[in-house]
């Protein structure tokens, strides 16, 4: 399996990602991750949709991103089709306390925790952690990988603002 | 030519640093960061932080030895269920004739427009100022930090301030909080 190194640190700390490397153009690669009922959910069911895949490292802390909340608020806003899929090696239960997540209706938290197909299938899985990478990909209604932004240092957030202009594009 | 060439790598090395946010989260020892509030209207709150007149006030204003401040918002899970117990550290000091002029709360909702706060206020009961702070301009101005936030804030007889204690969620709890305020400013 691929390793790279020299792309995200956790507190300036060198991390290595485990898994394929992705690029804008590319198909977005299927992937199977469960929902917080536990059941599965596949990228392909989505067809159609425009879907915004972005993972974290965990989503259960106690306190509340209201960061993260205003995105998903906004991008949410763009359109009919989009889709906000938040992803995490969290446990489906953990998941479901996620409050930037809360009363946003598009928002759907999805668990890799099993098999990590989705974190080695985007080249995002933490070697040292077994945890996600903060990372954004934008899937247009194709299929397409339209937009990727992986976030260098583990404990920041992403640049929100690069990833609602790149998607008022494809919507 | 080399030293041309250790400028050029100097140049495009910053050039690839990620975007950093302009504020950082407030810090113990660390001025508070410059925004105003509205003077409020309700004479109670008016009273009860010191303040007279209309327009706006800056924190260091109020009429206080030290000042808690809790940036939270309405929507915020861990902020709900917070609420009481801050009432109940409101209610403490209240009731300690030593302490009763000395500290006040206030509550900055961000992202919060004022009829959000007003529904806060009225769901939890809240018995001290809470401030809209719908577009987020303060709580960028604070480094737009997670909520709950906590700030501690000294003020001194001449009007300067510093922050003796800043802190994100772990809400320990009426006693223990203020047990941490009256340690921290130096009131015990």
């Amino acid at each position: 399996m691929e390793e790279r190194t020299g792309i995200i640190t956790m507190k300036g700390n060198p991390l290595t990602l485990v898994g394929n490397e992705v690029k804008a153009g590319e198909g977005a690669p299927d992937f199977t991750v469960l929902d917080n009922n536990l059941s599965p959910v596949r990228l392909s069911s989505f067809r159609g949709k425009i879907c915004i895949l972005s993972s974290v490292p965990s989503l259960d802390t106690p306190v509340c991103d209201l960061e993260t909340r205003k995105f998903n608020e906004e991008a949410s806003r763009l359109g009919p089709d989009v889709v906000i899929l938040t992803l995490s090696m969290d446990l489906p239960f953990a998941q479901k306390r996620w409050c930037a997540a809360s009363g946003v209706d598009k928002v759907q938290t999805l668990s890799d925790h099993r098999d990590a197909t989705f974190g080695i299938s985007y080249g995002v899985l933490i070697k040292e952690l077994r945890l996600l990478a903060r990372a954004v990909f934008l899937v247009d209604q194709k299929g397409t990988l339209r937009y990727v932004q992986i976030v260098k240092e583990l404990t920041n957030e992403p640049d929100y603002e690069a990833i609602l202009d790149a998607l008022k594009k494809l919507v | 030519m080399l030293g041309f060439l250790i400028i050029l790598m100097l140049l495009l090395a910053t050039l690839a640093l990620p975007a950093v946010s302009a504020n950082k989260p407030p810090q113990k020892g660390e001025p508070l960061p410059s925004f105003n509030l509205p003077i409020p209207k309700n004479p109670a709150e008016k009273a009860y932080l010191g303040l007279s007149g209309e327009g706006f006030f800056k924190i260091s204003q109020i009429k206080a030895k030290v000042v808690i401040v809790e940036i939270y918002s309405m929507y915020c899970p861990f902020c709900q269920k917070d609420a009481p117990g801050i009432n109940e550290l409101y209610n403490l000091i209240e009731k300690n004739s030593g302490l009763k002029n000395k500290i006040k709360i206030i509550g900055i909702g961000a992202g919060n427009t004022p009829f959000e706060v007003e529904t806060f206020k009225k769901t939890y009961q809240v018995p001290f100022p809470l401030f809209p702070d719908k577009d987020f301009t303060i709580h960028k101005a604070c480094g737009e930090v997670r909520t709950p936030y906590f700030i501690v804030v000294k003020i001194n007889d001449d009007g300067s301030h510093r922050i003796v204690h800043a802190q994100l969620g772990d809400y320990p709890g009426p006693e223990p909080f203020l047990d941490l305020v009256l340690k921290a400013s130096d009131l015990k």
